[in-house]
């Protein structure tokens, strides 16, 4: 609330409101007054506000305070209403329009989905739940910081190794600040160190013999690979917990749509536009987009 | 029978995930050492901020997590949004003022269930029948006749609730570290004194504990005084980034506190227990350096944001750049240490991104912008950021940036948590680069060699660090940077010093200590301009002009063991194209001839720091 107040514009309406009142007082006449109930209820949470933020509990003065600040932003607020100050206000507007549909969202978490319902989901989007592939295999890197061919480099260095066991490569290649070594690393660690050319590269090099020349950002690799497990569909149980969170969030997003599709059912929408500033070929478009979506 | 079948799979090769093992020349599993280093995002806003609502986020937790962790997912515009890489960590930030909605009607909270109101519409949702309960609230709301206060701010509570929540089911310790954190968004006369707040903790330490707001003070040491009730009465642990001493108009980085009395040892010692980082480059401009306080380093005319404050009601004058940049708030940390026993500023760096597009992205062909309202489109670029009678910032001038980077253990709340404490991370504008510094006495060429990590942490201490003892040597740095291979190649590496002479003046020096190809240093001591290969027609460029990566040890050539000094590295990026190129090719955006296509990447590490004491 007293961050809505700081809000410039809303400081100009204020200032505005205030000159207002001052105008249309004196011609007031006694009217029925509003009624500002302050119940225990209402300094209880005052109190276990205060005591949230600052540890302990207010002393008798503070507490006479914030009632009074309270009353005072209540009063001030109820007026706002009472001159539509919240009408057209455009930040005000935004604001409930995003706390409802907060709202909606809520109310599509309330739905528990069943089993069954996770189960289909899964098998309707059986692509999207993988066991990583993983590798073990070593990695020679020629670096273009060091040789003026470095692929061509790494060519020849190929031929040397051809049909030569792992260790062969040992004293060959250049250094640098990634893992020569990778055990049985799923392809998103390898990633990580490597970038996606190389480990996309990766997939499709044969195993058990020094293969290459592959890219990476850094440069040029031979690669031996000793071990792969190909990437494979998960099975349910591993990965339940994900489908939850996906089918819960897709949910989120039907719901979202279809309670605004019933709220709008509750309007009639009239498009009233007779500026020739915008064409009729513009307001057909217009028209046609947001009644048929 | 579950732990038998565990025990059972880490045969030979299980355990894999952390077992990428080195018997290479360069990398160390050295035993307890920070291992890997994690990239991610500090400070994202989602839906949730007041304002990013306001400018039409509509993305929610959920969104921004998966967005974060590497799925597609619709952008509040309705474009369909991918990282090409995933973060490793996140830190949803929202701002704490405001964040107050209707959930908590829905939570069936107390304080709700306590009105006949609350009671019929959690009954309806009880019942399925949530979007009458929905239509009911907004006609009493709208009427007036709601039984309760509809913007009371103990809503917050069901909203950090949410923010705990998906924070929890998120996290995946070993994979992707969700933080739990909020901003304070603290202004003082439109002058930006923001933090994020970052807990180690779980829910169980955090939940109760409500978010500070700039509506109970804008003091950050009313601020810290939260923190300090958190640790206390939870046994947790919790610390804060500030941003944008840039948008503060000098207030960011002072002598004397927001009350106006001077530093004395009790303050500086609490403004360095929670605040041990500074969020270095972000979407509001890169806060590293700035060219008045800096005329001789070429490279400081970086992305700066020197108009005003935040609202730009006060314009910017050049005595206020001092309490606002990285680089003059370190020096100005060694003069307080002198005056109060304890340096204020000793703080470390990382980059975060800010976007309130619930996009943590700071990638150059993939920006989304500050806020929804710019997220990519031809004319974005034009859009007025911010804009008063006395400056504008148009959207050409956000800057697609940054990420921090964390030297960790594993990738898990704890371990990144505990690095970002002891400063061993950095900030980059975006780029992935991995960057190593270690400072001792003893390093030589020679270590450069075989597992130098491993000696790094040895013979020295990391980046974050303390020398203290000299034995009447001098110090040497061992520095080493691999380039992003996604990102530009390295032009150079370059270490920052500064120090503060007998006099108790302050001085720096920017020294070039490894570049790419045969560049000769001048007779000033410096390297030439690495040149530009980004053809504007396509947006390629030629990574041969610059390097894979670069070395150093590093003996520093003015050393005086008498004074106090702190060391920190900067590494450039050759120049790659900048968002805005991306816009033109992508989009044909028209741009004007002011808006620059092209910038140069960069990383700064935390500094280490010399004491003679």
């Amino acid at each position: 609330m007293k961050k809505i107040i700081r809000e410039p514009l809303l400081h100009f309406v204020l200032i505005g409101a205030v000159f207002f009142l001052l105008y249309s007082w004196v011609g007031e006449n006694d009217s029925s007054k509003d009624e500002i109930v302050i119940d225990e209820n209402d300094l209880e949470e005052i109190v276990s506000k205060f005591e949230m933020q600052l540890g302990r509990v207010p002393s008798e003065d503070e507490m006479i305070a914030l009632v009074a600040k309270k009353i005072e932003e209540e009063v001030f607020y109820k007026e706002a209403l009472k001159m539509n100050l919240d009408h057209n206000d455009e930040i005000l507007k935004r604001r409930l329009a995003q706390k409802m549909k907060s709202l909606t969202k809520d109310i599509a978490n309330v739905i528990e989905p069943t089993n069954e319902d996770l189960v289909s989901y899964y098998n309707e989007h059986s692509t999207k739940y993988l066991v990583e592939a993983r590798y073990s295999f070593q990695q020679l890197f020629f670096s273009p910081d060091l040789r003026n061919d470095w692929r061509k480099d790494a060519e020849l260095a190929l031929n040397k190794l051809k049909n030569k066991p792992l260790n062969a490569g040992a004293s060959t290649g250049d250094p640098i600040a990634v893992p020569k070594t990778f055990n049985n690393t799923t392809s998103f660690h390898i990633e990580r160190q490597m970038g996606q050319e190389f480990t996309a590269a990766l997939a499709n090099v044969k195993t058990n013999a020094w293969q290459g020349p592959i890219d990476s950002g850094y440069g040029t690799h031979l690669v031996y690979i000793t071990a792969k497990t190909e990437q494979q569909p998960a099975s349910y149980d591993t990965v339940k917990e994900k489908v939850l969170l996906d089918y819960s969030f897709e949910k989120q997003q039907e719901v979202k749509a279809s309670i605004y599709t019933e709220f709008i059912k509750k309007y009639n929408l009239n498009f009233d536009i007779q500026s020739p500033k915008f064409t009729e070929t513009f307001v057909a478009k217009l028209k046609s987009k947001i009644l048929q979506p | 029978m579950a732990l038998a079948a565990v025990a059972a799979c880490k045969s030979p090769n299980g355990n894999a995930e952390k077992s990428t093992s080195s018997n290479t020349s360069s990398t160390s599993a050295s035993s307890g050492h920070a291992t890997n280093v994690y990239f991610g995002d500090t400070h994202l806003h989602t839906e949730l901020s007041m304002d990013a609502g306001a400018f039409g986020n509509r993305v929610s937790l959920d969104g921004a997590y998966k967005f974060a962790k590497g799925e597609a997912i619709t952008s509040s515009s309705g474009l369909t949004a991918k990282l090409s890489r995933p973060l490793d960590f996140l830190v949803v930030a929202d701002h704490s003022d405001g964040m107050g909605l209707f959930q908590a009607l829905f939570n069936k909270e107390e304080w709700v269930m306590k009105y006949k109101q609350g009671k019929k519409w959690s009954k309806l949702i009880e019942e399925g029948r949530g979007a009458e309960a929905a239509i009911d609230l907004i006609k009493n709301f709208s009427q007036g006749t709601m039984e309760m206060n509809p913007i009371d701010p103990i809503l917050m509570r069901s909203v950090w609730d949410m923010t705990v929540d998906a924070a929890e089911k998120y996290n995946e310790p070993g994979k992707f570290t969700a933080f739990i954190g909020y901003e304070w968004t603290s202004l003082i006369a439109g002058n930006n004194l923001h933090r994020v707040v970052i807990y180690r903790d779980n829910e169980d330490k955090t939940r109760g504990h409500i978010p500070y707001t700039n509506t109970q003070s804008s003091d950050p040491e009313d601020l810290w005084t939260n923190l300090e009730l958190y640790e206390k009465n939870t046994g947790g642990n919790v610390l804060a980034i500030p941003h944008n001493g840039n948008l503060s108009n000098g207030i960011m980085f002072m002598e004397t506190a927001v009350d106006g009395r001077a530093f004395d040892k009790a303050y500086t010692d609490r403004r360095i227990q929670w605040e041990p980082l500074y969020e270095i480059t972000q979407i509001k401009g890169d806060g590293e350096a700035h060219p008045f306080l800096s005329p001789n380093d070429e490279f400081a005319d970086f992305e700066n944001w020197d108009y005003g404050n935040l609202d730009l009601s006060v314009a910017k004058t050049k005595d206020m750049l001092e309490g606002e940049y990285g680089r003059s708030a370190l020096k100005l940390g060694l003069k307080l240490k002198a005056k109060t026993g304890t340096n204020p500023y000793k703080f470390g760096f990382i980059g975060s991104t800010d976007s309130h597009t619930s996009l943590a992205t700071a990638d150059q062909n993939n920006f989304f912008g500050k806020a929804s309202n710019v997220e990519p489109s031809k004319e974005r670029w034009k859009h007025p950021f911010i804009t008063s009678d006395k400056a504008s910032i148009m959207t050409w001038q956000t800057v697609a940036s940054g990420y921090a980077a964390v030297w960790a253990t594993e990738n898990t709340r704890t371990a990144l948590f505990d690095a970002m404490r002891r400063k061993e991370t950095y900030g980059t504008t975006g780029s992935r680069m991995q960057v190593r510094f270690f400072g001792g006495w003893d390093y030589s060429d020679a270590d450069l060699k075989g597992d130098w990590v491993k000696t790094g942490y040895e013979k020295g201490v990391p980046m974050g660090g303390d020398l203290s003892t000299g034995l009447n040597k001098t110090p040497s740095f061992l520095v080493h940077a691999l380039m992003d291979p996604e990102s530009g190649s390295l032009d150079r590496v370059q270490i920052v010093k500064g120090w503060m002479k007998a006099d108790g003046s302050l001085e720096e020096k920017v020294y070039d200590v490894a570049w790419s190809g045969d560049r000769k240093m001048n007779s000033k001591g410096k390297v030439p301009l690495v040149g530009n290969s980004v053809n504007l027609k396509d947006g390629s460029w030629d990574n041969s002009i610059g390097a894979t990566s670069l070395s150093k040890v590093w003996v520093d050539p003015d050393f005086d063991p008498a004074l106090e000094a702190f060391y920190y590295v900067r590494v450039l990026e050759i120049p790659t194209p900048r968002w805005t190129l991306y816009d033109k090719l992508q989009y044909g955006a028209e741009l004007s001839d002011e808006v620059p296509l092209t910038m140069t990447q960069r990383g700064y590490t935390s500094p280490i720091w010399y004491s003679p004491k």
